[in-house]
């Protein structure tokens, strides 16, 4: 039952996943990501992460879809342009394959945090907000302000890059290229 | 029925990494290639 419900919430997820690159209209492509965050959300279930499923849900197919389809409709992006590709299809397959690899040697190889996460943790209380909360503000402290501070950082930058330029004495003004 | 281990979401999640990667890397349009980095990253939380 279980690998019947991964099997189904992964191909769902593969299938919407390359339906977003090949697909021509970037609108189509926001609505088949739609389709592939739930599918993650549903493999998110299926590791008993329930809070992370629903957090998924709200943040990924709710807020982040609809700045999407909003700077779809404002930019009027129906057709993308014919451009010469920067990468053919064959660059790109090799380049995505390599990292992979990398990715994986990294993820087997790095034993010690794998080896330190699973003793924590009580399959009662595992997934719950609390739970989840607990960890954030105790053993991942660090990254979590470490992301924060990211964040903060990535709001002033967005800020300065979309000041209207007001040409001073003496001053080229703003950050116009 | 065979039974789903670690291994499994992991082929999955590097499967969505490597479709984000060749859509950022193929794609010409800024919003379609931010979409490729939203739908990659996030199945990383697995781990």
């Amino acid at each position: 039952m279980s690998a019947l419900a991964f099997y189904v919430a992964a191909g769902i997820a593969v299938f919407a996943a390359l339906m977003v690159v090949l697909h021509k209209s970037p609108a189509i492509s926001a609505v088949y990501l739609v389709l592939c965050f739930f599918a993650v959300a549903a493999n998110y279930v299926l590791l008993h992460a329930h809070f992370i499923a629903a957090i998924q849900i709200l943040v990924y197919a709710g807020a982040i879809m609809v700045l999407f389809i909003m700077v779809i409709m404002l930019l009027n992006l129906d057709q993308e342009e014919r451009q010469r590709r920067q990468f053919g299809l064959l660059t790109a397959l090799s380049i995505a394959a390599g990292l992979c690899v990398a990715l994986f040697l990294v993820l087997f190889t790095w034993e010690p945090s794998t080896q330190a996460v699973p003793k924590q943790i009580d399959p009662f209380t595992f997934g719950t907000t609390e739970t989840v909360g607990k960890f954030l503000f105790t053993d991942y402290l660090l990254p979590f302000e470490v992301a924060s501070v990211l964040l903060l950082a990535a709001i002033v930058g967005a800020i300065v890059l979309s000041r209207r330029s007001e040409p001073g004495p003496g001053d080229k003004g703003g950050f116009d290229a | 029925m065979l039974n789903v281990g670690l291994n499994h979401f992991l082929f999955l999640a590097a499967a969505l990494f490597s479709i984000g990667v060749i859509g950022v890397l193929t794609r010409r349009n800024a919003l379609v290639i931010f979409m490729c980095i939203n739908g990659a990253p996030p199945i990383f939380k697995d781990r």
